[in-house]
């Protein structure tokens, strides 16, 4: 009952509140994007990754009540300059989470839904995020190549569509190809309780624990022959599932003594 | 070599590259649609299949037919009748094993 409680109220601050920062956001954009242009002198690209980073940290500040962030486990020095990040597919609300990384020059590799919600593609396509989907691969080779050259990270998930089951789905090969072809170094990135959060086909929130915790990076010349990128891919992603477990291992062991806590308190 | 046991190397390698769900993988499954495939994994399809049998499908235009796993299959028992059995148009390659 009050799991189900607090996701009402969760939901009832949460949709209405984004649509606010959303539309709050839409209107000072011109403003703070001349400001910004006066101020930092970025390229543009940089200034829309800045504002979808400033964006997606005071869509968390909003949920903070309803979502603790763990991300102490997020160290820099797992990111090398202009590398790939690869990441878990649980929720649509993964994308919002990845403000909480220490830096905000990336390029997300999409698939074209996201494109689709008018509201967002201006800054999407203004941050020069990856169609994954739509575009050749070479003019996906093309964009991640001048992305990394100019110190952003490339962020994929590999899963290419939210997980139905929770589990770790089927890896493609896209990220893994881009970091062997340009020799790029990959950065495991493993983000749980975004599923509780919301899990595809549900509307209403639940307040949930999230967790983030980078690996370190795999260089792709670790591996070699024509499908070096699938060994790549292999080896990635059996750290990622075994990572995974242990976060979620830990945090069933930390309900479950907050429980005992609670009862023995009772 | 014989068709079944082409189809199996065929099943056991992709069910390995592309981690595939080997109860879908029939020979009427198709490559996109049932098993999800995408363009790059074409790519490393027609490389594993050279691994495996020393066939050769990079310049085939045959391979832009191929739809389902069957089609695969057909393709490469057609290209090594074509040479001869064993497939190996260009000599071993990848592991050698089992073709």
């Amino acid at each position: 009952m009050w799991r189900w409680l607090s996701g009402v109220i969760m939901s009832l601050w949460v949709y209405p509140m984004t649509i606010v920062l959303t539309l709050l956001g839409l209107a000072v954009t011109p403003l703070l994007l001349l400001i910004w242009r006066l101020v930092t002198r970025w390229p543009g690209e940089v200034i829309a990754q800045h504002f979808i980073f400033i964006y997606g940290r005071a869509w968390l500040l909003l949920c903070r009540p309803f979502l603790p962030f763990d991300h102490r486990q997020v160290h820099p020095e797992h990111f090398p300059r202009g590398g790939v990040i690869v990441v878990n597919h649980c929720s649509f609300f993964d994308m919002f989470c990845m403000a909480r990384l220490p830096f905000f020059r990336i390029r997300i590799g999409l698939r074209n839904w996201p494109t689709r919600m008018l509201w967002y593609a201006v800054y999407l396509n203004a941050a020069k995020y990856i169609n994954m989907e739509r575009l050749s691969w070479e003019a996906i080779l093309e964009q991640g190549r001048e992305a990394t050259a100019a110190g952003q990270a490339v962020l994929v998930f590999p899963e290419g569509h939210r997980s139905r089951d929770g589990k770790l789905g089927r890896f493609y090969s896209g990220a893994f190809r881009l970091a062997t072809e340009l020799a790029l170094p990959v950065t495991p990135l493993c983000l749980t309780g975004t599923r509780r959060l919301l899990a595809p086909g549900h509307w209403r929130l639940t307040p949930s624990r999230l967790k983030m915790k980078s690996l370190p990076a795999v260089d792709p010349a670790d591996f070699s022959g024509p499908l070096a990128h699938n060994d790549l891919r292999r080896h990635v992603k059996a750290r990622m599932a075994s990572t995974i477990a242990e976060m979620k291992a830990e945090e069933r062991g930390r309900s479950n003594a907050a429980d005992t806590a609670a009862d023995a308190a009772a | 070599m014989n068709d079944q046991e082409v189809l199996d190397i065929i099943i056991e390698s992709f069910a390995e590259e592309f981690e595939l769900d080997r109860t879908l993988m029939t020979s009427d499954a198709h490559l996109v649609e049932t098993l999800g495939l995408d363009s790059l994994d074409f790519v490393d399809m027609v490389l594993i299949v050279q691994n495996r049998f020393g066939v050769s499908l990079r310049e085939d235009p045959r391979v832009r037919q191929v739809r389902t796993l069957g089609d695969i299959h057909a393709l490469v028992l057609e290209i090594m009748q074509e040479t001869g059995g064993n497939g190996r148009e260009d000599g071993p390659c990848g592991d050698g094993s089992p073709a």
